[in-house]
């Protein structure tokens, strides 16, 4: 299978200063060595606890913020990274992204209109009643009237303005999108729609999805392929019903117990510790190692490397496998 | 089945605005026995947190609960008291545990400091010292690793998980009877969020207390509550066991609701997802009748006119025409 999206060893550190002029002295080691790649029109969902990489990583991607490290295969672009900026600007076109809160992601003085064809704008050669027939079609496609392309943000719901935030994305006709915990800020009965939504757009379109959210369920419902990350490194990634119903590391077991709340009674949920290791002083061997039941002196010595080809299966997991039963 | 701990009786909380009278609560009613933990689901706006606060007295300043509530804990009507007796049973007999650890402690003293200093509020004499190995104790309990060391901490040295047992640590610091938890896992990790509510579990067992539960997540609720009373547009709609909720819901809203979550193991290619059309009324502006009729797929003429009451026995009741006949 041809890849739509093909990212190897991405890597991002923040330097830590003690004063203004000061040379660092550590780092912080946000996204250590990511690689993945997704076939076009598909999902793939990233998982993991809030400080592990996630958005870091979807950001480093559409170069939101700039990698130190790593090499992102888009399309017929060999590195979106040693684009110059001129350049980046075409690219930018076909990648997109929602964000999480629809209420600081939408300009609250620009007309909704306005908001959704701003992509295009940017673009120029685009005259104003083009613009305006796009805002009424791009509503439409994502289920608001085009009479609402006069109005301001705030006249709108979460959900609705959720809507708007696709419609911009979409204004570009990107073929890949990073949708950052789009429906963690709605209400439960709104997110559905939300997520619906997405899937029609992507079978009608077929867009590439990266999908982010720390609602497991909900990325497991969304994803073909999932990621789980652990301290900015990628720990386990497969197929998601494979993912889901022999997960192989130790930390995506657990990960899983948790969608149980009768899993509590687990003795493995029970005596989790949840300690992260530093990031700063990062540990050279595994660094679920604190936490891990099936820890050995092996998993001292250097991360376990991820295991497996392509799309298939991987584990970076020195025992990985089905845990004993008691 | 336990004696009640906390009525609720007509409950009626209203925020008054420069132009309007915004009604959160209208007209709640609910029970929560001993050693029982009542699960309360909702959306936003429902009037969750809203319930939780009238109990405590802790509404803003424009927010008012209506003369004919009552809320009854231990003979007394909380809405009756003066301020300085509900200044002495919160803390106490009730405690609260917000949503976000983090500001809930004040930054600028160290954890243990904070737990002493409610405990010497409550019963002054204590001294320093026993409050101190008191407050280790309650960290110990709330399995938080090296408790002597971390009490001298302060709060931004804690993970959230880590800081979430402390809050919990600092609610439980004079035995309270009830616990409100308004949401208490939402803003936590998957796997620190199970540690959490297995602690709340265990501490409920140990001590005999109730806990009042708030989450907008009905599986969550079904994992951990005996009942469960789901709220909407500022009523209940349903209250009944927990185990009943999940295997026989009677509410279009909680069918709908349960069907719009994906579940854990289904994935998009094998179900789609239910949508609900439309969104939460707008508290100013609630629709006729029934509040959710506009969005549900079974309404009738009835429900746009009058608004149901509660119906069914007492262990199962739902505010649905639908089920009008089995009253």
């Amino acid at each position: 299978m041809s890849m739509h999206i093909e990212v190897t060893g991405l890597v991002k550190q923040y330097p830590l200063k003690a004063g203004l002029f000061a040379r660092a002295k550590d780092r912080v080691h946000a996204v250590n060595g990511v690689s993945f790649s997704i076939p076009r029109g598909q999902t793939l969902g990233i998982v993991g606890e809030s400080g592990c990489g996630k958005t870091t990583t979807a950001r480093l991607l559409l170069r939101v913020i700039e990698p130190d490290a790593g090499v992102f295969k888009f399309e017929e672009v060999e590195n979106v990274f040693s684009l110059p900026e001129e350049e980046l600007k075409h690219v930018r076109s076909r990648m997109q992204y929602i964000f999480q809160d629809p209420y600081n992601s939408l300009n609250p003085k620009m007309l909704v209109r306005d908001i959704v064809t701003e992509p295009l704008r940017y673009r120029g050669n685009s005259t104003r009643r083009e613009l305006e027939r796009k805002a009424a079609e791009l509503l439409e496609h994502v289920g608001l009237s085009p009479a609402d392309s006069k109005k301001y943000p705030h006249e709108f719901s979460g959900g609705q303005r959720q809507r708007i935030s696709i419609a911009r994305a979409l204004s570009s006709n990107p073929s890949f999108i990073v949708c950052d915990e789009p429906v963690s800020s709605l209400d439960v009965s709104i997110q559905s729609q939300i997520l619906n939504l997405l899937i029609d757009l992507q079978k009608e379109l077929g867009i590439t999805y990266l999908f982010i959210a720390h609602n497991l369920a909900v990325v497991f419902y969304m994803s073909d392929t999932m990621a789980v990350m652990y301290t900015g490194k990628i720990v386990e990634m497969g197929p998601s019903e494979e993912l889901y119903r022999t997960p192989l590391h130790p930390y995506t077991q657990l990960l899983i117990k948790t969608l149980d709340t009768e899993a509590r009674k687990d003795p493995l949920v029970k005596n989790d510790s949840g300690e992260v290791p530093s990031l700063i002083h990062y540990p050279t061997g595994c660094t679920f190692y604190p936490r891990c039941p099936r820890r050995q002196a092996k998993c001292l010595e250097a991360f376990p490397p991820l295991e497996g080809e392509g799309i298939q299966h991987q584990v970076a997991c020195y025992f990985p496998g089905q845990e004993q039963k008691k | 089945m336990n004696p009640s701990i906390l009525q609720i009786e007509n409950l009626t909380t209203e925020f008054q605005t420069v132009t309007h009278r915004t009604p959160a609560v209208e007209g709640l009613n609910l029970t929560l026995r001993e050693n029982e933990i009542l699960g309360v689901a909702g959306e936003s706006g429902c009037g969750k947190s809203v319930t939780i606060l009238s109990v405590l007295r802790l509404l803003p300043p424009n927010g008012r609960i209506h003369r004919k509530s009552k809320i009854l804990y231990q003979g007394k009507d909380l809405t009756q008291l003066a301020e300085k007796e509900m200044n002495s049973l919160r803390g106490k007999d009730l405690s609260i545990v917000f949503q976000e650890p983090m500001g809930s402690f004040n930054p600028l003293f160290p954890v243990g400091k904070q737990i002493v200093e409610v405990i010497r509020t409550h019963e002054p004499e204590v001294p320093v010292k026993q409050a101190l190995d008191r407050a280790t104790e309650l960290f110990r309990q709330v399995r938080i690793p090296h408790p002597e060391l971390r009490i001298q901490d302060y709060p931004f040295q804690f993970s959230g998980g880590m800081l979430q047992r402390a809050l919990i640590a600092l609610a439980l610091a004079c035995s309270p009877r009830i616990l409100f938890a308004d949401e208490p896992t939402t803003a936590l990790d998957a796997s620190t969020q199970i540690g959490i509510l297995d602690l709340l579990l265990e501490r409920k067992e140990a001590t005999g207390m109730s806990i009042f539960f708030v989450s907008h997540d009905l599986s969550l609720l079904e994992g951990i509550s005996d009942r469960i009373c789901v709220l909407y547009a500022g009523r209940m709609v349903e209250a009944c066991t927990a185990k009943e909720l999940h295997t026989h819901p009677l509410h279009p809203y909680t069918q709908d609701l349960l069907e719009a979550v994906p579940r854990k193991g289904t994935f998009k290619k094998e179900k789609r997802l239910y949508s609900i059309q439309g969104k939460v009324p707008d508290p100013q502006n609630r629709p006729t009748g029934c509040k959710y009729h506009p969005r549900c797929t079974k309404a009738f003429d009835r429900c746009r006119k009058e608004e149901p009451e509660l119906f069914g026995k007492e262990s199962h009741v739902v505010r649905c025409w639908l089920y009008v006949d089995a009253h």
